[in-house]
């Protein structure tokens, strides 16, 4: 077979790599003259021309390497999201890191890796591809979570993630390998051609259900959630923010291509299987956030819920569930960002803002951050005029509309139960009086980033239309 | 269908002034405040009198253009689009909503000069021009309840501008709460629309009333012409939810003469000369509306006579003169109907700017009986009141005796009219215009009666408000000339003098009210009975208030009764209370909160399930704790399931 080698569909990727590269060695040579590293520059241009590649490609799709590199407008569309993302931390993250006296440019090279991870993941159907880009994307993130090397809980949450990181990838592969056995191929699509007409083997059902359980592990979703808070407390914040939004969003996505790809319309047991999981999630992310007194971990538990709510729309694939999750991983990657990047904005000198006590009365100090809060909780909440009401009223109308009725009205019945822990914090906030008035420093870059994911999570909440309208398109080839 | 891709700018600049001026007023110089909310409002009127223009330059029977801004909401088969409409109708409107609202804005900022909330009201004012225009321009009727209830937020607001006094708090709570019972007339409307048309958007549902117009059940179009029309006399004061109006002086006088008289209140006269065509197929809804408003035209009057604030006689003339407009879209006279709103707008904003500058210059007094003479002190407050007060009372040329004199007119030539509409319009005309001089011959003429701690204060307000009054002057004497009537025009050799109705008749060709022919004869004869009429009214207050001044006091005494039933507003307030809100607050109080609230919803609903929910998580706790071999071993349990189930099945 001749290699079929296309450098267009790697351009992303291309551009991940070379600034990978780059930032190594200016970092590098900066810490050997001693000087800052300005390594997170180079990151910001990275990502922005990450996100700008899609924008300007935007319908022109191509597929190389024999078919295992896919850049159709679902991948283009995930590439945009990343880069956003990528944007984002970079924004928010010096900041704390500068707080726990760990900015150092190593931060950002391993973004970029796990950037580069996740730009694979969601342009391959081939499973071997998938699970390297999957690894590439977790170890970063397993160093990421155990940056503060010091801390104890970093370390612990660096470790437990990568222990469980590493049973869930036996899972994944020994799933892939009962595919293989039971078809011939480690490709999605082929595996889609091998098992159309006829009844699925057991060994293949049982092949997908493990890579369904490698999945179910990566976005955090019950029963295998376990590692989620204690990860997400131990690590600095801006890579839980990271964690939270984008390595959940690229293990959705692939979760959604190679699901669709391979078994559609769902085998009983599939639908069965994620019924369970995303009525579990739901239920118990959001119940235990209500007793967590520290913010990360509720913004855990949070975290978990919303993947329940986005498995909602993973079932009701046939009626428009997959362009609702597309949309709510939009404005998830806002509005969840924008939280923790509040808790960054209010964190002290040494102090990083953990616990929901060192938040009281803040929003008299800083009244802008104060707002924003509100802006990104009630987005989180699903609260209308943000983007969050729109992105649950699309899951739960799909659900609706492909029948899971009674998963869309514990998804409503649940989501009130998180407005009270959202709610909580803003009583925290602006209901108490501050314990020091000493207000915390102020970071323009921060700032950036509160005011654009603001602006987003209220504009995507005015114009919605557009956006859904993008992600339909972005899933026509898919679906 | 043409696009006209700028008219967003109309609520745009005042929405920037509102978000400018509420966020960071406070810390605003007064002259930046004032600007911002002037600047913003000009704006806006500039561009609607661009857009009338680019209007004109398209043919008659064509000019309706839309600005498709975006699509809001979209589910299952309904789609609702920010989208704003502009034709000959809401062009009228939106010119009348800004121009009137921009010579406000300038007359505010010497009326409320020491105010020390001065931003909080500059802001308001401009989310209410923001909100207006929203209505105005809406292109389909939910867009248009945004804008609806924008307008009563406002109105609520400013009523209780000065909400340190309980009153003042009380009367915006009543309007706010008055209003909400209108509106839910207007949901329900909205809803069945929504199951008829299966579209809200106006354009679209009149070309289905005008192709599939017999198909549809006249049940269902009656039920939804009286829904909205509910919903009007909630927002436009009509009998029986007019009652909020009176109490809504409370607020600053310049509110009372851009909401309170000249815009917002006009609301339902707009909404239905937008939805024409409906009303025009639901003839027992139309004759709902114009039995309402004869009788609102006529009570309201009767209630003015005897008022001694001269904002509360103001504000039942405002009343009476909406169940004219009222009266006009009842019996199918659309065009007159609007024509009457515009120069209403002009001359009653003018006679609240009046009162205002009045009640400026007499330190704070609003009751007449200590006013008197002031025509020496104010010339120009009395030289432009008494211009107004002509129009109001329908004396030729000034502007209302066009208007009216047309509402009159067809109350009585059209066919879904009568001779009873017309009685009822002329004798409400008598009444108006003896009201109207007793209170410019209280308030201007005679001995002055005020306290001397008062007297030596009074004095002519300064150019910045005076020249919005002069500006209004001007209006309410040229304002009705664009509408004359053809019998007039002939007089002067003018053809087609009626340019008003011809411009906005397209909007209401549809309709197909029939009108009645009658001779000029009859016509110049009706006209002189209701010019008749208005001086009569005219010489009775001359008489009573310049040159028997002791004979109204004797009159009240001799017919006491029918003076209190009057002096107390037929005591509907009272009836009111009650009969309904009496009842509704010990309902309330024992059943909705000590047993519904208290118990079931915070006791069993709220606390309960809060309970349960903290119960359930503490239990879960200990499943998550910390150890990573448990959490393989969840791990490794959920794979086990997930395998489990899928040997079974």
């Amino acid at each position: 077979m001749k290699l079929d080698i296309n450098y267009f569909v790697i351009l992303p990727q291309i551009v991940l790599t070379f600034f990978f590269l780059l930032q190594l060695v200016v970092d590098a040579y900066s810490r050997s003259t001693g000087r800052k590293s300005y390594v997170g520059y180079l990151a910001l241009v990275g990502y922005a021309l990450l996100a700008a590649i899609p924008v300007v490609v935007w319908g022109v799709t191509d597929t190389g390497f024999n078919g295992m590199v896919l850049f159709d407008k679902f991948a283009q569309f995930m590439d945009f999201l990343f880069g956003i993302v990528g944007i984002l931390i970079v924004l928010i993250a010096p900041r704390y890191l500068d707080d726990v006296g760990r900015d150092r440019g190593e931060f950002y090279i391993l973004l970029t890796a796990s950037l580069l991870g996740m730009s694979i993941m969601v342009s391959t159907t081939n499973l071997i591809l998938f699970l390297i880009a999957l690894e590439i994307m977790s170890l970063a993130v397993y160093v990421m979570a155990g940056f503060e090397k010091e801390k104890g809980r970093s370390v612990e949450a660096a470790f437990k993630y990568f222990i469980m990181g590493g049973v869930a990838s036996a899972v994944f592969l020994f799933g892939v390998a009962l595919v293989y056995a039971g078809t011939g191929s480690v490709d999605a699509s082929l595996i889609a051609k091998k098992v159309a007409g006829c009844k699925v083997l057991p060994v293949v059902l049982g092949g997908l259900t493990l890579v369904l359980a490698g999945f179910f592990f990566k976005i955090a979703a019950v029963p295998f959630h376990m590692w989620t808070p204690d990860s997400y407390e131990g690590a600095p914040t801006p890579a839980t923010a990271f964690m939270a939004v984008g390595v959940k969003a690229a293990a959705f996505a692939g979760l959604m291509r190679i699901l669709i790809v391979s078994v559609k319309p769902y085998p009983l047991v599939i639908e069965a299987i994620l019924w369970t999981v995303a009525f579990l999630t739901m239920l118990i992310g959001n119940f235990m956030a209500v007793i967590q007194d520290n913010l990360k971990r509720l913004l855990a538990y949070s975290s978990i819920a919303h993947a329940g709510y986005m498995l909602l729309g993973l079932l009701a694939y046939k009626n428009g569930g997959l362009s609702a999750v597309l949309f709510y991983l939009l404005v998830y990657a806002f509005a969840d960002i924008g939280a923790f990047a509040v808790l960054i904005a209010l964190g002290k000198d040494g102090e990083p803002v953990e616990y929901i006590d060192q938040i009281k009365g803040k929003a008299s100090i800083h009244p802008l951050l104060g707002a924003a809060m509100i802006i990104f909780l009630f987005s989180l909440a699903g609260v209308p005029p943000t983007a969050g009401f729109f992105g649950k009223l699309f899951l739960f109308k799909s659900a609706i509309s492909a029948g899971y009725i009674w998963l869309a009205v514990l998804g409503i019945l649940t989501s009130v139960v998180s407005l009270y822990y959202y709610l909580r914090v803003l009583v925290y906030m602006y209901m108490y009086e501050p314990s020091d008035v000493v207000p915390a420093r102020q970071s323009v870059s921060v700032g950036i980033g509160l005011a654009v994911m603001s602006f987003f999570v209220l504009y995507l909440g005015t114009v919605p239309a557009k956006f859904i309208d993008i992600a339909i398109d972005a899933l026509k080839k898919l679906v | 269908m043409n696009n006209i891709y700028y008219l967003w700018l109309i609520p745009f600049f005042p929405l920037v002034g509102f978000i400018i001026n509420g966020l960071f007023g406070k810390k605003l110089p007064k002259p930046v405040i004032h600007w911002v909310a002037n600047v913003a409002v000009w704006s806006s009127f500039t561009v609607a009198v661009i857009a009338f223009f680019d209007l004109l330059k398209v043919v008659p029977g064509q000019r309706i253009l839309v600005d498709p801004v975006y699509r809001w909401i979209f589910t299952g088969g309904l789609a609702i689009d920010i989208k704003f409409l502009l034709d000959p109708l809401s062009a009228v409107m939106i010119l009348v909503v800004t121009g009137v609202g921009a010579l406000i804005h300038v007359y505010s900022i010497g009326y409320m000069h020491d105010d020390p909330s001065y931003y909080r009201y500059f802001a308001y004012l401009n989310l209410f021009i923001f909100s207006m225009s929203i209505l105005v321009l809406a292109s389909n009727i939910v867009l248009m309840f945004v804008g609806w209830e924008g307008v009563g937020l406002c109105s609520y607001l400013l009523i209780g501008f000065w909400f340190e006094d309980e009153e003042k708090a009380y009367a915006g709570r009543k309007a706010f709460i008055t209003n909400r019972i209108g509106d839910f007339g207007f949901i329900l409307g909205i809803l069945l629309m929504l199951v008829i048309f299966k579209t809200l958007d106006f354009v679209e549902i009149n070309k289905i009333l005008i192709y599939h117009g017999e198909t549809l059940s006249v049940t269902a179009l009656t039920l939804i012409a009286i829904f909205l029309f509910i919903g009007a006399t909630g927002k436009s004061a009509q009998i029986p939810l007019y009652v909020w109006l009176p109490d809504a002086m409370a607020g600053p006088t310049p509110v009372s003469a851009l909401i309170h008289a000249a815009t917002m209140v006009t609301a339902g006269v707009y909404m239905i000369g937008r939805l024409n065509l409906l009303y025009a197929h639901a003839p027992v809804a139309m004759a709902i509306v114009a039995a309402v408003a004869g009788a609102t035209a006529f009570f309201a009057a009767t209630m003015a006579i005897t008022q001694n604030d001269i904002k509360k006689v103001l504000a039942y003339s405002t009343v009476s003169q909406l169940g004219y407009m009222f009266m006009a879209m009842g019996v199918g006279a659309f065009a007159a109907g609007i024509f009457h709103l515009m120069t209403h707008a002009f001359f009653k904003a003018l006679l609240f700017l009046g009162s205002g500058s009045v009640i400026h210059a007499m330190s704070g007094i609003q009751d007449m009986r200590q006013m008197g003479g002031l025509k020496k002190y104010m010339p120009v407050t009395y030289w432009t009141f008494l211009t107004a007060t002509l129009a109001i009372s329908g004396i030729p040329p000034f502007a209302g005796f066009f208007s009216k004199d047309e509402i009159i007119w067809s109350s009585f030539a059209s066919s879904r009219g009568g001779v009873v509409l017309w009685a009822i319009g002329v004798i409400t005309a008598i009444i108006t215009a003896f009201y109207m001089f007793r209170l410019v011959y209280m308030t201007f003429h005679g001995e002055n009666r005020s306290p001397e701690e008062v007297k030596h204060h009074i004095h002519e307000s300064p150019a910045v408000m005076t020249i919005p009054m002069v500006i209004l002057a001007i209006l309410s004497v040229i304002g009705g000339w664009v509408g004359v009537s053809p019998v007039i025009g002939k007089l002067f050799g003018v053809e087609n003098s009626n340019i008003f109705e011809e411009f906005l008749h397209p909007v209401f060709a549809h309709a197909h009210i029939h009108f009645h022919h009658y001779s000029e004869a009859t016509e110049w004869w009706f006209m002189a009975i209701s010019v008749g009429g208005a001086l009569l009214g005219i010489l009775i207050a001359f008489y009573l208030y310049i040159k028997r001044t002791d004979l109204p006091r004797k009159i009240a005494l001799k017919v006491w009764p029918l003076y209190k039933l009057l002096f107390n507003k037929y005591y509907v307030d009272e009836i009111y209370y009650y009969l309904f809100i009496h009842p509704i607050y010990l309902i309330s109080l024992l059943f909705l909160w000590r047993f519904t609230d208290v118990y079931v919803i915070d006791g069993v609903g709220v606390n309960g399930s809060a309970k349960s929910v903290r119960f359930t998580s503490r239990i879960l706790k200990y499943w998550q704790n910390g150890d990573a071999q448990v959490y393989i071993f969840s791990f490794v349990l959920g794979v086990v399931l997930v395998l489990g189930y899928l040997l079974l099945a």
